[in-house]
């Protein structure tokens, strides 16, 4: 029996596209008919993009066809929070207030997939603004978790979790504030991987915060989100964060093993935080061991507590959003939703004495972890404390706590990857998170794909039910 | 100011008066949410506040270069 296309991993789909056994229009159409199929359930999507993709598709297949490569990407489906701006397609954050917003010029994520020929099949669900959600009071519903579509997705990259875990799209692009790529990656099973700041140019991503907006890929596996990562890195000199980065091949280490690397993992992270399952703490426990049984050294390490890392990040985050939208909170609030309203808004209330504290503090906390990481290749912690609640058990929580432990490495700017580790009892993801040096996502990358390769996540699609029109 | 010293009424009052500092007119179903995440707020920034403070810290060291931007070598 031959591999469904959406099990083909993008470089054996690339190989087949190469020897022309199969072609661009058909991986496209078929993603498309998932797209059909299961957004109804799951609604992963703000706009489906039907004829581009199609066209893009054909255009691919003539190009292969005339022996142009224009690299892995050629001809394979992915899609697009709807943050990044897309010339000619409506880019609306998920908001009332960009509802009918039409940018010009493709962001800077989207130029280069689409010079690469890949094929753009849609814009995706995000919480509003990357902030406020999952939310019933938008224009567009929230996405649904593909395993259970009682349960969320996470956010604010809902839609490419989505999309992602049901074999929509092989990579989705997501963008990561205080956990947005890691948080859906965990939930919905994942990777999900934030990449150092300043790796990815984030010109035409509309921004959440200016000092802790990263922008990343979700995919279904690690090759899958190294290839990704390979195609959208890059100096981009007009964007001013953007750092002049040597180019990697992201893929040359996976298959290296981990005999002989060191791991540090901060257990007071979230040894002690009420919202850590048991299960969950199992698993973490049980991919440790079978990292250290592949010949890793693991060693338990201390950090500055993660509440000092959220606190900061959060204070951050939620200033440099206010003044992102300052004008409209003043003249329009109630066209915000009622949670970005409640989290943007803190904004608002921040002195500048406690911003300057935050940075502070942010610059101290960098360079403790960074010292940590002289002596060690990577830090291991957890990702999602659980797994994804269930819609009618969220509702406007507490700022200062989260169930998953990201926004540390916003914070500190590291690269830092959410991977699956098996399912709760509950049928749900559990994950892990890999933090690597400043710039050396090729390490996170190459121990992830030995863990990879003991957990076979990727052998499990969630069991969609098709939704007939 | 710490913020554990204030009571109910001042931390609303507090609110208030930030909030029209702000020129922000707060819609009513909103009000409520938004002062409970304001607590949280108070708390966050407490929590800022126990490090080294700014007066101690030597003149020329700060750098806003506390997120890596160039791989080091």
């Amino acid at each position: 029996m031959s591999t469904p296309l959406h099990d083909l991993s993008i470089a054996e789909a690339g190989r087949k596209l190469r020897d022309g056994s199969v072609t661009s229009v058909a991986l496209t159409q078929h993603a498309l008919a998932r797209a059909e199929a299961f957004d109804p359930k799951i609604h992963a999507f703000i706009t489906i993009t039907r004829d581009r993709a199609l066209q893009d598709a054909d255009a691919a297949d003539r190009d292969f066809a005339r022996g142009v490569d224009r690299g892995p990407m050629q001809g394979i489906p992915h899609a697009l929070k709807d943050i990044y701006d897309t010339a000619g397609i409506r880019t609306t954050c998920h908001s009332k207030l960009r509802e009918t917003n039409v940018p010009s010029q493709d962001s800077v994520v989207a130029a280069k997939f689409a010079a690469q020929g890949a094929v753009l099949i849609g814009k995706l669900s995000t919480h509003e603004f990357a902030l406020g959600g999952p939310s019933f009071d938008l224009p567009w519903p929230p996405a649904r978790n593909p395993w259970n579509q009682d349960h969320i997705t996470g956010g604010s990259s809902s839609g490419s979790g989505a999309a992602v875990s049901s074999g929509i799209v092989r990579v989705a692009m997501g963008s990561d504030t205080g956990g947005s790529i890691r948080g859906p990656a965990a939930y919905c099973g994942t990777i999900g991987i934030k990449p150092s700041f300043g790796l990815v140019s984030r010109r035409g991503v509309f921004p959440l915060s200016h000092s802790l907006d990263h922008c990343g890929p979700l995919a279904w596996t690690i090759e899958d989100a190294a290839i990704a990562l390979g195609v959208i890195a890059g100096h981009d000199p007009l964007d001013p964060s953007s750092a002049a980065a040597p180019q990697v091949d992201y893929r040359a280490g996976l298959g290296r093993g981990v005999d002989g690397l060191r791991i540090a993992v901060p257990r007071h992270f979230f040894m002690n935080d009420p919202d850590l399952s048991p299960e969950t703490l199992a698993a973490i426990d049980a991919a440790l061991g079978k990292l250290e049984a592949m010949g890793a050294r693991v060693e338990e390490v201390r950090l500055p507590d993660y509440e000092l890392f959220a606190a900061a990040g959060r204070l951050i985050m939620f200033t440099e959003a206010y003044a992102i939208h300052e004008q409209d909170f003043r003249t329009r609030p109630m066209d915000f939703g009622k949670l970005t309203y409640m989290r943007m808004g803190l904004g608002a209330f921040v002195s500048g004495a406690d911003l300057t504290q935050a940075h502070r503090l942010r610059r101290e906390l960098t360079s403790l972890v960074n010292a940590k990481l002289r002596d060690y290749d990577v830090i291991i912690t957890a990702s999602a404390l659980s797994t994804a609640p269930r819609f009618d058990a969220t509702g406007p929580r507490n700022p200062a706590s989260s169930p998953i432990q990201s926004m540390s490495f916003n914070v500190t700017g590291n690269p830092a990857m959410s991977m699956p580790i098996g399912k709760a009892k509950n049928g749900l993801p559990m994950s892990i998170q890999i933090v690597g040096k400043p710039f050396d996502e090729a390490m996170v990358f190459r121990i992830g794909a030995a863990l990879e390769s003991q957990v076979r996540h990727y052998e499990q699609r969630p069991a969609l039910q098709v939704v007939q029109s | 100011m710490p913020n554990d010293k204030l009571s109910e009424q001042e931390i609303e009052r507090e609110f208030e008066t930030l909030a029209r500092r702000a020129q922000l007119y707060i819609p009513e179903d909103r009000r409520a949410g938004l002062l409970n995440g304001y607590r949280e707020l108070c708390n966050m920034m407490e929590l800022l506040r126990q490090g080294l403070p700014a007066s101690a810290e030597p003149a020329s060291t700060f750098s806003l270069d506390g997120v890596v931007r160039i791989p080091r070598a």
